[in-house]
């Protein structure tokens, strides 16, 4: 175990965009936050025919804790897309640049077993980049909370203030599960892109999404079915559905926002914590298939770095 | 005396060439074994192979065990230098050390510390801004300071200049090697390292050429410096080679008998490069 942690520590080291690239996206919502309680505030010193307490003062407590959990939302989500891509990008690299740089020769000279070593990449990205991805969301969020808040106060309403720790611990809550979900239903794309990433000699982006796009076509040409590029796209973004509640009663709605000139519609349900549902996830195939497949393509991976020679 | 590798009949091919053709050698304790051959020769594929690196047919047993099933086992006892500049580029000295004192049981990190504080080696450098020759000394200071059984080296110091290249073989005599350590060396300059070997295997083509100590090489194998007048009655007794050099004829002779090459001239033994040319000529031939 502590050679696992030092190997993921290693990772880290190498593979810098692990934790910059999220910090940057972060620390880019804080700015535009910033600005934007900055342009509250000048609104309200300015007060033209702005009804800006109006506009506060129609806050309760529940939309208060909602516009926090909205905004914090859509920061997850963006943080979640970049994480995506530097997963990607991480497993695609890992054990392809230590081929190409030869310096695979230096980590084989060290008392490690092959599979520790794919264990620690796989590690890395189930576990320590998600983790990496909630710190900076966790640090982010709380920025934002506070200069919204205080803008808000300085607006006329402490609703925000007041209403923003639980809705925050709230939104972490749901993050983590989200996160930790997510990893689960994604093993078996990280364990193929660590094949991919342990097997290609050149192009390794091109080798992990030329066999999928093949299996599609072909079955398509050869059969005129679309079973494949189902499957695939169920494991692409099928996780949620499936995480999440489907029962309409706790998908209450509590809050709406509705402007007629853009056309918004936005659902809060009481609770953020409501709609989590691992029953169904745990249960369903998809889950355990998905982890029966990623351990064989993580055999695969640990196979091939240790029998492939190419140094 | 322990036997540390043991290959018997050892082959490996890429398509149709023969990298190892049933090589048969065994490396002892406490000996500096240097595994000497043309490019091409099968050196590196013969180490790759004690290393458990690559596939092989045939025999071959490391520490007693087979590398190709208890490699990461057998790596706890060997240390191997494959090449210069493959250190990772991105990792700074100090976490270098960190690492290998993480994942390394028998690494002693203060050994590698004071051995580099007498290098130029900065602590906080990138492996990747260091000189050819510096990474060679953090290499060389890693592996000083794991307790390893059996040390393999690749052509450590190519690209090196002649200072680092003396420097290193100086430094692994004087501070590592012990009795029971034992080094494992392939290079083709041979002459670097032809005065700290205890054994040389010559291979050529994938094939064993040669396989002894270098003290039964000087019982074995003689040069003869000869008078030109001379060089008949030598070229009689079955030389391996013949080479002028400064007007006399030089005779390289194997097995020959002593009293009868004393009558011809000027006797020594010969060197480990002029050697290894005549076996390899002797096997075109």
């Amino acid at each position: 175990m502590s050679t696992i942690i030092a190997l993921v520590r290693r990772e880290l080291w190498e593979h810098r965009a692990i934790v910059f690239a999220p910090a940057i996206f972060g620390a880019l919502f804080v700015l535009v936050n910033l600005l934007a309680a900055v342009g509250i505030v000048k609104i309200q010193i300015e007060a033209g025919d702005v009804d800006l307490a109006g506009v506060v003062g129609s806050l309760d407590a529940l939309k208060a804790g909602a516009l926090v959990q909205l905004g914090l939302a859509l920061v997850a989500v963006w943080l979640n897309i970049v994480m995506v891509l530097v997963t990607l990008f991480y497993l695609l690299d890992c054990l392809y640049a230590e081929r190409k740089d030869r310096s695979i020769l230096f980590w084989k000279s060290l008392p490690l077993s092959d599979a520790s070593v794919v264990a620690s990449k796989l590690c890395t990205a189930a576990l320590a980049i998600p983790l990496a991805t909630l710190v900076v969301f966790v640090a982010a969020g709380l920025c934002m909370y506070l200069i919204t808040g205080t803008a808000i106060q300085f607006a006329g309403s402490s609703l925000v203030l007041s209403a923003g720790p639980l809705a925050f611990a709230e939104t972490v809550a749901f993050h983590l599960y989200a996160l930790a979900v997510q990893s689960l239903w994604y093993l078996p794309l990280f364990c193929w892109l660590l094949l991919v990433s342990a097997w290609s000699r050149r192009a390794v982006l091109l080798w992990a999404l030329l066999p999928p796009i093949a299996v599609i076509v072909v079955e398509q040409i050869a059969l005129g079915t679309k079973h494949f590029a189902t499957l695939l796209q169920e494991r692409l973004i099928g996780v949620y559905p499936l995480a999440f509640t489907d029962d309409p009663a706790r998908q209450q709605l509590v809050w709406r926002y509705e402007d007629e000139h853009a056309d918004v519609d936005l659902q809060f349900s009481e609770g953020l914590l409501e709609l989590v549902d691992p029953g169904r996830i745990l249960g369903s195939p998809g889950l355990w298939g998905g982890i029966l497949v990623a351990a064989l393509f993580f055999a695969a991976a640990v196979w091939t770095r240790r029998y492939r020679d190419d140094t | 005396m322990t036997t540390l590798v043991k290959a018997s009949g050892l082959s490996k091919s890429y398509g149709t060439v023969k990298a190892l053709d049933q090589a048969s050698f065994e490396i002892h304790q406490g000996r500096i074994v240097g595994l000497i051959g043309p490019n091409g020769a099968g050196k590196t594929t013969a180490l790759k192979a004690v290393l458990g690196l690559t596939s092989f047919e045939g025999k071959l047993e490391v520490l007693g065990l087979d590398p190709r099933r208890e490699r990461h086992r057998i790596m706890q006892d060997v240390c191997f230098i494959a090449d210069v500049a493959v250190l990772p580029k991105w990792l700074r000295v100090r976490k270098a050390l960190d690492l290998v004192d993480r994942l390394h049981p028998r690494f002693e990190r203060s050994r590698a510390e004071d051995f580099l504080s007498r290098t130029t080696v900065r602590m906080d450098s990138k492996i990747g801004q260091l000189s050819k020759g510096m990474v060679t000394q953090l290499h060389l200071a890693l592996v000083m300071a794991i307790e390893a059984r059996l040390l393999v080296l690749d052509e450590p110091t190519l690209g090196l200049d002649i200072l680092f290249r003396k420097e290193f073989y100086k430094t692994l005599l004087n501070d590592y090697f012990d009795e029971n350590r034992t080094i494992l060396v392939t290079t083709h300059q041979v002459e670097e390292i032809e005065n700290i070997l205890t054994d040389v295997i010559f291979i050529d083509r994938g094939r064993l050429v040669l396989d002894e100590s270098m003290d039964s090489i000087a019982d074995r194998f003689v040069e003869v410096s000869v008078k030109p007048d001379r060089a008949e009655a030598a070229r009689q007794l079955g030389p391996l080679s013949e080479q002028e050099m400064f007007g006399r004829r030089v005779f390289l002779f194997e097995n020959g008998n002593a009293e009868q090459l004393r009558d011809l001239g000027e006797m020594r033994t010969p060197g480990i490069a002029d050697l290894f040319v005549a076996k390899i000529k002797e096997r075109s031939a």
